[in-house]
């Protein structure tokens, strides 16, 4: 784990990331955390300290619904998964992405 | 609209969120220890790991907080839980504050009530929100008379408004303020004569009868009705409901009653109508003026109200009767005219509207600026109270709470303190408008108009207050706590009174508020010195010209229904006894007396120079040597001028150097009327105070009496010598054996300074209280300050003792470092005032706005008491054994 670079993450991508990290289905907390750890190939570890608010923040947007439910080892678990507008919102977050990314690597290559 | 689910749940259902948030961060923890446990670690230190990795939980938690819905509602119901908690464990100082803060903002509201009224609620009659005004300022207009004003308008150009405008409903013109006599009372009654659609666009409920209708208007000897108000039906017939039908005699004309209008009604003007006529009685109602042609479109005198149409705006009406007005100046080659449109309000005409603005806002200010001085106590109040509770601000800031969040808590409680003394302030600010009008109204001079004004607490002046009170409360709340919230955080933890830093920095904050309390204290003290100073010339007063041992005669022969020719042989067999009376020297006719509340002016011209709109009196020969204003140049009138009725005129000297600067005006001519006449020069009179009392333009002219005009000279003065009683019923008796029906008026001529008194003792008067209080605030506020300074330097001052220094010098030094802040205050106080006191000189009455007793003397006494308020808590801390200091800490 000491190898991997912690990253600062702007809001906008950790929004991003969550977002994508459920589009296959509802998680957890620790649960979003490791997928995104997984997705990024340990380039981002989100902690608790931006996961919970960012989950809330997202859920009184309207873009996640949560529930409570049971996890893999029968423990209490609040569960999110993305929201119709969620959904929306993801792939509004994706176009974004890709024009600030385009633009960057056409600043850094002139 | 999902927003609003979630911020009802954040705010109401905040347990419920708690709980889930804790489960939920406890869930997280257990399977993060699960994790570990499954990768290898023990129970024990996987848990521990878990927490170590989740950080401070609390932490997490206020981090979603602050990012739910609500956030900021939340925290303001914490804080105002919080506030009120302290508070209350104070109630001292809530005592204190909310009252200094209550009648503070009570009395600025009083003030602002009474200007509301005034000046900025329309006026009380049903629906006047649509009602406009229309005022006009001319330039090379052929005009002959301006009655009343000079932004009123003649009959014709009424009446080309009234048909040629689109923008309004109805267009009404009226002349106020016209004093007749009622069936031969003692006292004149005050009523209006009006255009016949009044009463059908202003729309007054009428309690019996109606009012007038168009058709009652057209045709001459057609229109002898009335309407009374019900105020005047009430006191002057009991409400006697035959008065329907009835004649009364006004001004020995007949007229008969029609209608009375329902209570509250009584006109656009700020002097009330007893009664309304119609405009074609305007000759015969209006006492001397009778002969004058107001038909004449050379005649100013006018109001004019209109109903603006619905869906039109000012700027609509503005640009509509701009047009109308273009149309009538193409009819005079030359003539330019500049219409003001505004809302009707009581007090509308431009240049009273102007005067009556500056001084609303002068003593708005005033009084603002007392509330201020006392905010700066308060906020040393504060100030003290944050650093009494420093060690807790600064745990809080440790525990992370945010440097906005404390200040922003802070701010609250001060709000808060000052909600409570805004409640207060409201409740005072409705009552005590009134309060101060009837006082201010009672305390004027009998010869003053009889104005009335129905003081409302509308939502403005709610409105104004609440506003006050935020501002107050963040005046005096906002820099302590940004002062106690300094990141300092250890010198704050560590123990108090070690640091001599952390009292010098304080000291310098103390310093400031009290050096902004003097400045401003030092302002209004000023102020009222120089108003004071001003009481003191009105009393005594040299306006140029002699006032002793002269009587006025005064009396209006249009009243009892004479005309020009019958008015000329009254004036001359009155004259003729008068001379015989025994102890007169000297006897003058005139259409006023000077300084008396009769103004005349005009415009006057003279070849291609820039017209001047001047002041005049017509008087008749010997005017200058009665009243002892020296001739400079040229002569007097003579008996044989006026017999031949030559067209001879004397001007003031500011008036020769106005038009002729440098040249000799004798002999020269100057063009005043509609038909341009030029009147000869032929004297020239030394400058006096004749129309207002310490007007700074003394430009004046003076004419003889116009032959045409003999109802007008309505003003007899006599030199006399000898006891003013005998004389005064010797003129009665001259004036009952020529006519035993009429009312005269005999009064010494000083006693026209009563007005210019009675404003300079109101004005001294309620400066005085200002600037009292000020000083009382101020002073206490820099008791307060060096005492509490004091206290907190006792160590170093027992210190200072303990090692040889001198009882003297260590009070010399602490009154000097105490004073600094003060003189600066003074200094800045004395620039500040000499900057704005010109704003004053209109109630100055020649006193100089920079007369050097006032501010030379002010200041002194500032200082000297200021040095006593320092005095005293430095001399009573160093009676304080240093040996009982330093063992304190």
């Amino acid at each position: 784990m000491g190898k991997q670079q912690h990253s600062n993450l702007l809001q906008g991508t950790l929004d991003l990331l969550i977002l994508k990290a459920l589009a296959l289905g509802e998680l957890h907390g620790l649960g979003i955390s490791r997928r995104v750890e997984q997705m990024t190939r340990g380039t981002f570890l989100v902690k608790p300290g931006s996961l919970f608010p960012a989950l809330h923040r997202m859920e009184e947007a309207g873009w996640l619904s949560s529930r409570w439910g049971e996890s893999e080892n029968n423990r209490k678990a609040k569960f999110y998964e993305l929201t119709k507008a969620g959904k929306t919102q993801l792939g509004a977050e994706k176009s974004e992405w890709d024009r600030i990314s385009v633009a960057i690597r056409c600043a850094l290559e002139s | 609209m999902q927003r609003i689910g979630w911020l009802w749940r954040n705010l109401f259902r905040r347990r419920a969120v708690e709980r889930d948030l804790k489960e939920e961060i406890d869930s997280y923890v257990e399977m993060l220890t699960a994790e570990k446990i499954a990768a290898g670690m023990s129970p024990a230190a996987a848990q521990r790991a878990a927490k170590v990795e989740l950080g401070s939980a609390e932490s997490v938690k206020e981090a979603v907080r602050s990012v739910s819905a609500g956030m900021f509602l939340r925290q303001l119901l914490q804080d105002l839980q919080y506030a009120a908690r302290t508070l209350r464990g104070q109630p001292g100082f809530l005592a204190i504050s909310v009252l200094t803060i209550g009648v503070g903002i009570g009395i600025n509201g009083g003030i602002f009530s009474i200007l509301n009224s005034l000046l900025i609620r329309p006026v009380p009659t049903p629906e006047s929100a649509a009602l406009v005004s229309v005022y006009q300022q001319l330039s090379n207009a052929k005009k002959k008379d301006y009655i009343g004003g000079l932004y009123r308008f003649s009959v014709a150009e009424y009446q080309v408004y009234r048909d040629q405008n689109r923008v309004f409903t109805g267009l009404v013109a009226y002349h106020p303020e016209l004093p007749t006599l009622v069936n031969d009372d003692a006292q004149e009654t005050v009523g209006q004569v009006v255009s016949c659609n009044y009463f059908k666009v202003l729309r007054p409920a009428m309690t019996i009868g109606r009012g007038f209708a168009e058709s009652e208007c057209t045709g001459e000897g057609a229109s002898d009705l009335m309407v009374l108000s019900n105020d005047y039906w009430r006191r002057g017939f009991g409400s006697d409901p035959g008065i329907l039908g009835r004649t009364l005699r006004i001004n020995r004309v007949p007229l008969t009653v029609i209608g009375v209008a329902a209570p509250g009604f009584a006109g656009t003007d700020l002097v009330p109508a007893a009664f309304w006529a119609p405009l074609s009685m305007m000759n015969t109602l209006s006492g001397g003026m009778k002969e004058v042609d107001f038909k004449s479109k050379d005649v100013s005198w006018l109001e004019i109200v209109g109903r603006r149409r619905p869906g039109t705006s000012l700027e609509d009406v503005q640009s509509n009767l701009a047009v109308i007005a273009k149309g009538i100046d193409h009819q005079e080659p030359g003539r330019s005219t500049t219409l003001t449109v505004a809302p009707a309000t009581l007090l509308g005409a431009p240049n009273i509207r102007k005067g009556a603005m500056e001084a609303g806002a002068g003593l708005l200010i005033a009084v603002g600026l007392v509330l201020l001085i006392a905010c700066a106590n308060l906020a040393n109040l504060m100030l003290a109270r944050s650093i009494a509770r420093g060690k807790e601000i600064a745990m809080r800031m440790a525990l992370g709470a945010s440097r906005s969040r404390v200040v922003r808590q802070l701010v609250t409680e001060s709000l808060l303190v000052a909600m409570g003394g805004g409640v207060i302030g409201a409740a005072i600010a409705c009552w005590s408008g009134a309060v101060l009008f009837r006082f201010v109204q009672g305390h004027l001079p009998p010869g003053a108009p009889p104005v009335q004004l129905a003081i409302h607490a509308d939502w403005r002046v709610v409105g104004y207050a609440f506003s006050l009170t935020a501002l107050t409360g963040v005046a005096f709340g906002l820099m302590p706590a940004l002062r106690a919230t300094r990141p300092d955080l250890n010198t704050l933890l560590k123990q108090e009174g070690a640091g001599l830093t952390t009292a010098r920095r304080r000291g310098a904050f103390s310093g400031m508020l009290v050096g902004s309390q003097v400045a401003l204290c030092m302002v209004l003290l000023l102020a009222s010195g120089l108003l004071v100073r001003a009481l003191l010339r009105a009393q005594t007063v040299d306006p140029g010209f002699t006032m002793r041992d002269v009587a006025v005669l005064n009396y209006d022969l249009g009243q009892v229904g004479y005309n020009d020719a019958q008015a000329r042989a009254f004036n001359s067999s009155l004259d003729e006894r008068v001379r015989a009376l025994p102890g007169v020297d000297s006897v003058v006719e005139a259409v006023g007396s000077p300084l008396g509340n009769r103004h005349f002016m005009s415009v006057f011209r003279t070849g291609d120079r820039p017209e001047q709109v001047a002041s005049y009196l017509e008087v008749s020969p010997g005017f200058f040597s009665l009243l002892k204003i020296p001739m400079l140049r040229g002569r007097d009138f003579s008996q044989a001028d006026v017999a031949r009725g030559a067209k001879y005129l004397i001007v003031s000297e500011s008036m020769a150097r106005t038009f002729w600067p440098g040249e000799d005006p004798l002999g020269r001519f100057l063009e005043y009327g509609p038909q341009k006449t030029k009147w000869e020069v032929i004297g020239v009179a030394r400058n006096a105070e004749v129309g207002e009392l310490g007007e700074s333009d003394q430009r004046f002219v003076y004419l003889p009496p116009d032959p045409a005009d003999e109802l007008r000279m309505q003003v007899v003065m006599v030199h006399y010598k000898g006891d003013f009683g005998a004389l005064s019923k010797a003129l009665g008796a001259a004036t009952k054996s020529l006519d035993p029906a009429l009312k005269v008026k005999v009064a010494k001529l000083e006693d026209n300074l009563g007005l210019y008194q009675a404003i300079s003792r109101l004005t001294a008067g309620g400066a005085g209280i200002l600037g009292f209080s000020s000083l009382a605030l101020a002073m206490v506020g820099l008791y307060g300050t060096v005492a509490y300074g004091v206290s907190r330097r006792m160590r170093e001052i027992g210190l200072r003792l303990a090692l040889g220094a001198r009882t003297r010098d260590v009070l010399s030094l602490l009154v000097k470092q105490a004073l600094r802040p003060v003189a600066i205050g003074a200094a800045v106080g004395v620039a500040l005032c000499a900057t704005v006191s010109r704003i004053l000189s209109g109630l100055l009455f020649g006193v100089s706005p920079y007369d050097v007793v006032t501010f030379t003397s002010v200041p002194v006494l500032l200082m000297g008491i200021a040095l006593l308020a320092a005095w005293i808590p430095a001399r009573q801390a160093l009676d304080v054994d240093p040996a009982v200091t330093l063992r304190e800490n």
